[in-house]
């Protein structure tokens, strides 16, 4: 038995374990374990899109250039519900106008408790905004991507129709809304200090949170409930699955319903986090998220989240050595170093 | 008299800019309409050919290019490496700019057409992103986020300016003329026929001993020089870059509309789908309030694409049915579409 062979025979999970030791120590030894932590959080909530996008891979067979606009078009759905002021101003047309968001209107407009920037809207915001998505997601399965599939087309052809479906979301955001910088409510708290030299905001701790306790959720789901099953069953062998019994189309439609849930939880943590949203943001995550995806093996949802946190913090980190506007390149240039030497990801996926 | 001369202003204003867009969309058409592969980096190839022409073109940095100084800032160190007063003739900025984008698409091209079709996609998207960061923080390079100003016009000095649009429009449709008959002799020769059998069937293709790579790879290439072309008449007709010129939405989305709208598999279609969605994106300026949005402009370019794709795949003039020789051949060919 070679040192390769060694090598590969340790478990998985023992070599993540290894590798995220060795990284943090390195980190210390390096000084940037601030920013480390800062990756691992914001990956935790890039690792929501990218679950979704390998989920659709995994079952749907194409990428979903539209989730990136998925994600903003969650942060913008929650908007009218918790802003207590929503300025509405055309680029050409007379007649500016505001309204109250909903939550506010109900009595809910308390933003800052305890550590956090937000209040309890935002929270209760997350659960109605992940089901508008789905239904979004779920009509437009039915009135673009069936028709599609229905027809026999390629999968590069409805990976287009995603394309023109993410121009489509984005217009429709920039028409509402228009394209200046918005926030939701919220007023500037401390950093908290976590020790070793880890200041976080109380904030990214919260939304980390929130990340892993969905990704554990999707966890549940496809591994204990019928649901989950007749999913990983139709991405093992979609023909296998049809045979057996299981409903393809019924299929498809819950992975619609996971991926845009998971992608407006996306958008909303992101929207807090960043504390601003445009409606461009969504095209720009495309690239970490699609790296995460490709780093962690297409179709593979767990790869998903390890290398969306492996990217969160490669782009954080990098901060420290380089411009800060070029985060978004470090991921691109891990994508590319990804495909020329693994490209079927860390953990292995679909081809 | 004034009001027909300001008409033929406005009209030859409209040919140069939808002349350049035309030739984004011949580019795009050989790698979608022929040969399949799905690239939305279209503002990469762009960013390339324009800064590379401006780069190359533009005299010695001099007083009036650059914004800083007007406003009484120093001098900057842009064209630090280029300080050598690359005063070059037109044609060289041109092939500088064919030549670099067909490196950036080698390489882009390399890594990923051995894969699947949309971690290619996906690729383009990333170039198109870090070119534009480069571009806005490279102050040395290309002057940032103030942009490069008196980019040198073609053929400047033979022209009065009020008259400089009518040559310049005529000079971009005798250049799509050209560049029409290349593509075309290209796409009918026996490879452009091996292109066409990747984009319906890639297993087939290599079966039958084409290296798909390969051929992608050359569609790829060959692809975005003609993008890199389109970038350079922009910079020297418009005569101004900055790296917001290459948003996504003017830079790729539109295109995309174009060439959905037209045809894709049709350069005629790519030409005059060019020239329809640009009509349609200036001329909409006229229409009352909120109808001239240009916010909503930009959905309409996501429904039509979105609309075309699922109702008329093929756009306005699609690809020409080829007509095969026997009977027989004919009857296979209608049982495998029905199934």
């Amino acid at each position: 038995m070679n040192f390769k062979d060694k090598i590969t025979n340790i478990p998985t999970i023992f070599k993540i374990i290894i590798g995220f030791a060795s990284s943090l120590t390195l980190s210390f030894i390096l000084g940037v374990q601030d920013l480390y932590v800062h990756g691992m959080l914001l990956g935790s909530i890039f690792a929501l899109g990218a679950i979704g996008i390998t989920l659709l891979y995994a079952i749907v067979n194409f990428a979903h250039v539209a989730h990136g606009d998925f994600m903003t078009l969650g942060a913008f759905i929650a908007f009218p519900l918790v802003a207590s002021v929503i300025n509405i101003e055309y680029v050409s047309y007379a007649n500016d106008f505001s309204f109250t968001g909903l939550f506010p209107l109900l009595g809910l407009d308390q933003v800052g408790i305890g550590p956090f920037t937000f209040g309890y809207s935002i929270i209760l915001a997350i659960p109605l905004t992940m089901a508008i998505l789905a239904l979004i997601a779920v009509s437009l399965e039915i009135l673009v991507y069936r028709k599609l599939r229905n027809r026999g087309s390629s999968d590069v052809m409805i990976a287009m129709a995603s394309f023109g479906v993410a121009i489509l979301l984005r217009g429709a955001l920039s028409t509402l809304f228009g394209t200046q910088i918005r926030s939701y409510d919220r007023v500037s708290k401390p950093f908290l200090e976590l020790g070793w030299g880890i200041d976080v905001p109380p904030d990214l701790l919260f939304l980390g949170l929130v990340a892993l306790i969905l990704c554990l959720l999707t966890h549940v789901v496809l591994q204990y409930t019928k649901t989950g099953k007749s999913m990983r069953a139709t991405s093992d062998n979609p023909d296998l699955a049809l045979v057996t019994g299981i409903n393809v189309n019924k299929v498809i439609i819950n992975t619609w319903i996971i991926a845009a849930g998971l992608a407006a939880c996306a958008g909303i943590l992101i929207a807090v986090g960043s504390a601003q949203m445009v409606p461009q943001m969504g095209w720009k995550l495309l690239i970490p998220i699609f790296a995460a995806v490709v780093l962690g093996g297409v179709g593979n949802a767990y790869g998903a989240f390890i290398g969306a946190v492996i990217i969160g913090v490669a782009m954080e980190v990098s901060t420290e050595y380089m411009n800060p506007a070029y985060k978004l390149g470090v991921a691109f240039t891990i994508m590319l170093l990804v495909l020329t030497f693994k490209p079927r990801g860390l953990f292995g996926g679909k081809d | 008299m004034d009001f027909i001369f300001s008409i033929f202003n406005y009209l030859s204003t409209y040919v140069v800019i939808a002349g350049i867009y035309a030739i984004f969309s011949l580019g795009l058409n050989i790698h979608w309409g022929y040969t399949g592969i799905f690239n939305i980096g279209i503002s990469a190839f762009f960013a390339l050919g324009a800064y590379t022409a401006a780069i190359l073109t533009s005299a010695t940095p001099s007083p009036k290019m650059f914004e800083d100084f007007v406003w009484g800032g120093n001098l900057p160190e842009t064209l630090g490496i280029f300080n050598l007063g690359i005063d070059m003739w037109y044609f060289v900025g041109m092939f500088g700019a064919v030549i670099v984008c067909g490196i950036a698409a080698t390489i882009i091209g390399w890594i990923t057409l051995k894969l699947r079709d949309d971690y290619f996609a996906i690729a383009t998207l990333g170039l198109a992103e870090t070119v534009r960061f480069i571009f806005l923080n490279e102050k040395w390079l290309a002057n940032g986020s103030r942009g490069m100003y008196r980019i040198p016009k073609f053929l400047g000095d033979w022209f009065p300016p009020a008259y400089y649009n009518y040559f310049y429009g005529l000079f971009i449709l005798a250049l799509i003329f050209v560049l029409y008959l290349i593509v075309q002799k290209a796409i009918n020769s026996p490879w452009g026929r091996v292109l066409k059998a990747i984009r319906e069937d890639e297993i087939a293709t290599s079966a039958s001993g084409k290296n798909v790579f390969m051929f992608k790879l050359q569609s790829f290439v060959l692809g975005a020089c003609i993008m890199g072309i389109g970038g350079v008449v922009y910079a020297h007709g418009i005569r101004y870059l900055d790296p917001l010129t290459f948003d996504p939405l003017m830079a790729t989305f539109i295109i995309w509309a174009m060439l959905m709208v037209g045809g894709s598999g049709n350069n005629k279609g790519a030409i005059i789908g060019a020239f329809i969605v640009w009509a349609i994106w200036t001329w909409t300026d006229f229409l009352p309030g909120f109808l001239s949005d240009p916010n909503l402009k930009f959905l309409m370019i996501g429904l039509l694409i979105t609309l075309v794709i699922i109702f008329k795949p093929e756009g306005i003039i699609g690809e020409k049915k080829v007509k095969l020789a026997s009977k027989s051949a004919d009857n296979t060919d209608n049982l495998s579409t029905k199934k």
